[in-house]
């Protein structure tokens, strides 16, 4: 179980981003970080990764507070440009020792990349396909995507859609946090609330629909429309 | 296969085995994709071909053994068990819809015949 | 260990386009510029002999004497200058470089296993490396010139006896011994760190407080130091050598600070 208690974050004498924010993302679950633009979503992948300090908070991983069991997927390449994705798979490979080869070279196949794509010419489509390998070749059980599906051409969005249909999410819980609710829909598990920095609600996405008769889009203009 | 975001996606997965069981497209005995094939060929999620496997279990809709494929049930009461049950369903959502606009049981009878035949004579042209 | 070495060459690899280019060029320009003094002497004394109608060992006198090595390299001084300004953009440019641009490289480097202190040793090492070299590099660079001066200088304007004459900078070079170079290095590597320093606080706070940190910090090297040192040498507490080994070490003692600090800001105060 990944667990976040109390985050809060402050920029400078503005209203709190985050003001106590807590939910737990399960195993083998894939749960949707739902809020409006701007409220915070990317703040909190970031900040459970270490790439935004928190003012307050703690984040546990299955009993630990280490954050070496999450890998990261953000909407931005973070190999440089140089690089091709033959490096950047190279460079994964010396530094984690939980990456996983056999996975980065499957989904190089699956994705239609080639080892000699230089990253700086790769299309918008495929430097996000990049991204998703390198955070699914990493063997950890949890897996933080930041708008996976943003701004994507609709043939990319089906190759990647397709990922949360495969065995690469056995073993692993994930938060993900999109616009395009409607893409996948079908394939969340549960779905967190964001409001003003605080979560409003947490619900089990087939529970809604089994015991409301709503979607998750319908949820979705419940909760923000107070 | 395309769903319906307002119901629970398990409970349409397993609506489509019943549909083709009690048709007969899924002969009984007889073997079924496994979960992470089912997943990846309907694009859902892992966990939820996992639901729909173990609440098809209990329903006796399949039988699984350890590191055999799972198969359809041979029982044929269990088929007509579904059958009758996906036949409820409709005529419940039928009744509802007809009686909605309050049309007279003979009414409904009657004309229920008429498309019926029509549409099989339909099908037998086509 | 491991992390840090794989780290330095990712920077060593990143900077090399870079490196390269301003290494030729300077070099080039050097050369250059040993060239193009040679010449202009010579028709300088050319034309006062044309002009004024005189014989070569007056002309020579009016140009201000026979040529020497210091003045055919009197640009060099200009040249090790932007190469000092190209080794400060360096180290604000290895740091920038992982944020801006289509790729942000810095949250790679901030996620990565192991330790956070191996980012900042890389790119110091990877900096001190480039200054190392550029060191090394003009000191061929003016073993080269000399020679070059020799060939292409005429015997009798050349002045053989005040080798360097008024050119400070290249004599110190030649009088450098391995214990020079080495302050040298230790030096640029304390003012890089310091760069450094600031750069960190630059990206973990926001601009009024970071100014207030670089501030604080500059205060705090300045102010004891010179009061330290003015009260020192006033009361006659210390002897000289005293005073000099006690500057050394605040030098170091306050470095060890700037390096704790900014290891502190890496790992838990720097945002991307």
């Amino acid at each position: 179980m990944l667990e976040v208690h109390g985050l809060h974050k402050k920029y400078g004498r503005k209203r709190p981003v985050l003001q106590g924010v807590s939910f737990t993302v399960p195993p083998n679950q894939l749960t949707c970080l739902i809020g409006l633009n701007g409220e915070g979503k990317s703040t909190i992948l970031k900040s459970i990764m270490g790439l935004i300090p928190l003012d307050a908070g703690t984040i546990v991983v299955d009993g630990e507070m280490s954050r070496e069991r999450i890998a990261f997927v953000p909407d931005l390449s973070t190999m440089p440009g140089y690089m091709t994705v033959g490096d950047a798979i190279l460079y994964m490979e010396d530094f984690y020792p939980d990456w996983n080869q056999k996975t980065a070279e499957e989904l190089m196949a699956f994705f239609k990349l080639l080892s000699t794509d230089k990253i700086s010419d790769l299309s918008k489509g495929n430097k996000a396909k990049v991204n998703l390998l390198l955070g699914f070749s990493l063997d950890r059980p949890y897996l933080l995507l930041d708008e996976p599906l943003a701004g994507i051409d609709l043939f990319t969005k089906e190759q990647i859609a397709w990922i949360f249909s495969s065995h690469y999410m056995e073993g692993r819980g994930i938060l993900m946090t999109t616009h395009e609710i409607a893409e996948v829909e079908h394939l969340i598990d549960r779905v967190v609330f964001l409001q003003d920095g605080k979560i409003i609600h947490e619900d089990d996405a087939e529970e809604m629909r089994e015991l409301y008769g709503k979607s998750v889009q319908d949820r979705m203009r419940e909760v923000f429309q107070r | 296969m395309e769903f319906d975001q307002r119901s629970p996606v398990y409970l349409q997965v397993i609506r489509w085995f019943k549909e083709r069981i009690a048709t007969g497209e899924f002969v009984g005995g007889q073997e079924i994709p496994s979960r992470r094939a089912l997943a990846a060929e309907l694009g859902i999620n892992p966990n939820t071909a996992q639901k729909v496997y173990k609440e098809m279990e209990e329903q006796q809709l399949i039988t699984t053994e350890r590191n055999v494929p799972s198969r359809i049930t041979t029982d044929p009461q269990v088929v007509e068990r579904v059958r009758s049950e996906l036949l409820s369903e409709a005529v419940a959502e039928f009744v509802t819809a007809v009686q909605a606009i309050q049309v007279p049981l003979d009414e409904v009878m009657s004309t229920v015949q008429n498309v019926y035949h029509t549409n099989e004579r339909g099908e037998l042209d086509a | 260990m491991r992390k840090f070495i794989m780290l330095l060459n990712e920077e060593l690899k990143r900077g090399a386009k870079f490196y390269l280019i301003a290494l030729v060029g300077l070099v080039v320009l050097e050369f250059v510029s040993v060239i193009y003094e040679i010449k202009n002497y010579q028709s300088n004394v050319e034309e006062y002999m044309r002009v004024d109608r005189i014989s070569q060992m007056e002309a020579i006198r009016l140009a201000g004497g026979p040529l020497n090595f210091g003045d055919a390299t009197s640009y060099f001084q200009y040249i090790i200058a932007i190469a000092m300004m190209l080794i400060l953009l360096l180290s604000f440019q290895v740091w920038y470089r992982d944020w801006f641009g289509e790729s942000k490289y810095i949250y790679r480097l901030l996620m990565l296993p192991g330790k956070r202190t191996a980012i900042l040793m890389s790119k110091l090492t990877a900096v001190f490396l480039t200054i190392a070299s550029f060191i090394g590099i003009q000191w061929m660079v003016l073993l080269l010139s000399g020679s070059l001066f020799k060939w292409l200088t005429p015997e009798d304007l050349m002045e053989s006896k005040r080798v360097f004459g008024e050119n400070r900078i290249i004599s110190m070079f030649y009088t450098f011994n391995i214990a020079d170079t080495l302050i040298i290095l230790l030096v640029s590597t304390l003012v890089v760190s310091f760069v450094f320093h600031i750069i960190l606080i630059e990206r973990s706070y926001r601009k009024p407080i970071a100014i207030m940190h670089v501030v604080i910090d500059v205060v705090l090297l300045i102010v004891p130091l010179v009061g330290l040192v003015y009260i020192f040498e006033n009361t006659h507490f210390l002897y000289p050598d005293q005073i000099t080994t006690f500057v050394i070490g605040y030098f170091l003692l306050y470095f060890v600070y700037v390096y704790w600090k900014s290891i502190r800001l890496l790992n838990h105060k720097i945002s991307i």
